[in-house]
């Protein structure tokens, strides 16, 4: 497929800089974010994160291992290595590293007992949630991402392609949750949407904020299981959610989890899911939607300028009521970031 | 207001500049127009659909279109209405010579050219639309002006419109030819662009033409009244600066933000109606009014911060973070 995140023209979009930009990435090393698709885990993955080159892997016992890419013998990169048990090996010299990142095993020496006890990769905090394996950088790390309207419902994920965005985090939620561009950017996979936006009803609690929005069924694939009610779901600073409830035909999920691997250039791990029964759409259906209206993103969110939303306020903004999430969701990034400065202080 | 024509800086863009009543003219039945010169130098450039900010006595400030000819003076057309806020009735009593503060031009209703455009006029609200048929017969493109108003002797400035071509200029008087049926205007400007100023009602019922058309991005407008940030009972807000030690007092009729601006303060907004948040600040004594549709419950309820530009005071004294 046409990789449609790459511009034709060189990126010539200036770096952002100033305080709130330095704070803002300081607070993203505290929270957490995926770095890859548990169903990938059969193979070490490479991540990178907030500029740390890491490597993921599984050990034989199950356990999602998130560590730095280097070896620190001669800087073998880790992801090129293989799982031997409980223990992921060099591709260079075979040294051989827990999960811990301790070093287990160095094969040229003839007395294990020579190993340099301060070889080591940095090992991660790890969850696995959503279909995604999740880390976080710097601690004291901040809470997981909790979601009310999910709780008591069993959910079925699927991820999806992962996708390369030139855009930061805040953009990235930005463009998710937006209403305004459908008609704009999403033609082909939603059907003509109007263009007035209709008054949002916008909620702010802590870092949550969601909107409840119904959704009339338009000549889209989109739309192809009916009506339905939208329950728009976004916590500061990086997970957008949409669950839509189709009443008797049960609620399915769309979720986008971008990861920030420099500043202002995001993975988006994404996926589906579909609460236990539900009689629309399959999860296999769901993900090549949601994969389409993503890609039509991707060309106009990727060449936004700046690229990450501007907290020192260099450049000239202004916004209308259809953008109320938006204005939501950044007054929701500056409390994340009050509170990851709180816990810095406590560190 | 000091003699002289000194700029007060506001912030770039934003001085307010001293500017003399070099005219004043009857145009119809109520309206006066006025022609305005820099004291301290030219006035700046500006663009069809501009308006200023006029600081009239007793601190009201009101905004009026530009109606005359870009590059000369400034020219400024006002209806009185005696049951208003005040800002015409003012207006109507300045005098010739006299000197006055005005901002510089804003334009929240800037001219979308095309090659046919009609403009619909009602009433004072041909103001904004003056310069823009100026414009687009400058331009030689297919323009039309339909000009409502209830007598030909309350319509200001007609026969300056009708002499730019009188073949495109249609002038209705309500009170004799009766109300158009503007549901059938988005036909006439089948493949171009409408520019509206007018009551109210006018706007309204070409809004709802233009969305049964399928068109509501055709349709352009201005209404007169920006969105009233104050309300009746509102009283005299005292702000202290506790940056600056200053104390600003703001009128009942003057948003806390425009008495910022009143005062030379330099603050950013930008929507001016409670809802972006980028104009706001940290409260360090007093309870703010909150009258935003941005602050979470909670935010509200801490009072630490407000948003000037609709926010006012419970009590009549706010400490701000400036």
């Amino acid at each position: 497929m046409l990789d449609l995140s790459v511009p034709a023209f060189p990126d010539t979009r200036p770096p952002l800089t100033g305080p709130r930009r330095d704070a803002a990435e300081r607070a993203m090393r505290r929270m957490w974010w995926p770095v890859a698709r548990s169903v990938d885990l059969d193979q070490p993955q490479p991540a990178l994160l907030l500029g740390e080159r890491l490597v993921v892997w599984r050990t034989a016992s199950g356990q999602a291992v998130v560590q730095s890419r280097r070896c620190p013998h001669r800087g073998g990169d880790m992801t090129q290595g293989k799982v031997h048990g409980e223990a992921l090996a060099c591709p260079y010299h075979g040294w051989q590293f827990g999960a811990q990142g301790g070093c287990t095993h160095v094969p040229s020496l003839d007395d294990q007992a020579k190993r340099p006890a301060k070889a080591r990769l940095d090992a991660y905090p790890v969850r696995e949630q959503w279909g995604h394996v999740w880390t976080v950088l710097d601690g004291p790390g901040l809470d997981f991402y909790h979601v009310p309207v999910w709780e008591g419902v069993a959910l079925d994920w699927m991820a999806g392609t992962p996708l390369d965005s030139t855009t930061g985090v805040a953009v990235a939620i930005e463009n998710f949750r937006d209403v305004a561009h459908f008609p704009f950017v999403h033609e082909a996979t939603m059907g003509p949407s109007p263009h007035v936006v209709e008054p949002l009803q916008v909620k702010r609690n802590g870092l949550m904020i969601t909107m409840d929005r119904h959704l009339d069924a338009g000549t889209g694939e989109w739309a192809g299981d009916g009506d339905c009610e939208m329950h728009y779901h976004c916590a500061a600073p990086g997970l957008a959610t949409i669950t839509y409830d189709y009443g008797a035909k049960g609620r399915r999920v769309v979720a986008g989890f971008p990861s920030p691997m420099e500043y202002d250039h995001v993975m988006i791990f994404w996926g589906v899911a579909n609460e236990r029964g539900f009689k629309g759409s399959s999860l296999e259906q769901n993900c090549v939607l949601e994969e389409a209206v993503y890609r039509e993103d991707l060309p106009i969110a990727g060449a936004l300028e700046p690229r990450e939303v501007d907290w020192d306020g260099a450049y000239e903004e202004h916004s209308v009521p259809a953008d109320l999430f938006t204005l939501n969701y950044r007054r929701a990034f500056g409390d994340f970031v009050a509170l990851a400065e709180k816990a810095e202080e406590r560190a | 207001m000091p003699d002289g024509g000194q700029l007060m800086p506001l912030r770039e863009g934003q001085a307010l500049i001293a500017v003399r009543i070099l005219s004043l003219r009857i145009e119809a039945e109520d309206v006066v127009s006025l022609t305005l010169r820099g004291v301290g130098g030219a006035l700046p450039g500006w663009e069809p659909g501009a308006h200023v900010d006029l600081h009239l006595p007793g601190g009201v400030i009101r905004q009026y279109s530009l109606c005359g000819e870009p590059g000369a003076d400034w020219r400024i057309a006002v209806l009185r209405l005696p049951d208003g806020r005040g800002g015409s009735v003012a207006v109507h009593g300045l005098r010739l010579g006299e000197v006055i503060s005005v901002s510089a031009p804003r334009n929240h209703f800037p001219m979308v050219a095309a090659d046919r455009m009609l403009f619909v006029a009602g009433g004072i609200g041909v103001t904004p639309i003056l310069p823009m048929v100026r414009r687009a017969a400058a331009m030689g493109v297919d323009w039309r002006l339909i000009y409502l108003g209830r007598s030909a002797d309350r319509m200001a400035f007609a026969a300056e419109v009708a002499a730019l071509d009188p073949f495109r200029v249609s002038l209705v008087q309500t009170d004799r030819d009766g109300m158009p049926d503007v549901s059938t205007y988005p036909a006439l400007a089948a493949d171009g662009v409408v520019h509206a100023c007018g009551p109210s009602g006018l706007l309204t019922a070409l809004e709802a033409a233009f969305a049964a058309a399928g068109r509501p991005g055709d349709l352009h407008l201005e209404r007169f009244a920006p969105v009233t940030v104050t309300q009746p009972g509102d009283g005299m807000v005292r702000l202290h600066l506790a940056r600056s030690g200053r104390f600003i007092d703001v009128g009942p009729e003057v948003s806390l933000l425009e008495g910022l601006r009143a005062a030379g303060v330099d603050h950013p907004s930008s929507c001016e109606q409670g809802f972006c948040g980028t104009c706001e600040c940290r409260v360090l004594k007093g309870v703010p009014d909150h009258r935003d549709t941005l602050l979470s419950d909670e935010e509200r309820a801490r009072g630490d911060v407000m948003l000037p530009c609709v926010s006012r005071a419970k009590g009549n004294e706010l400490t701000l973070d400036l």
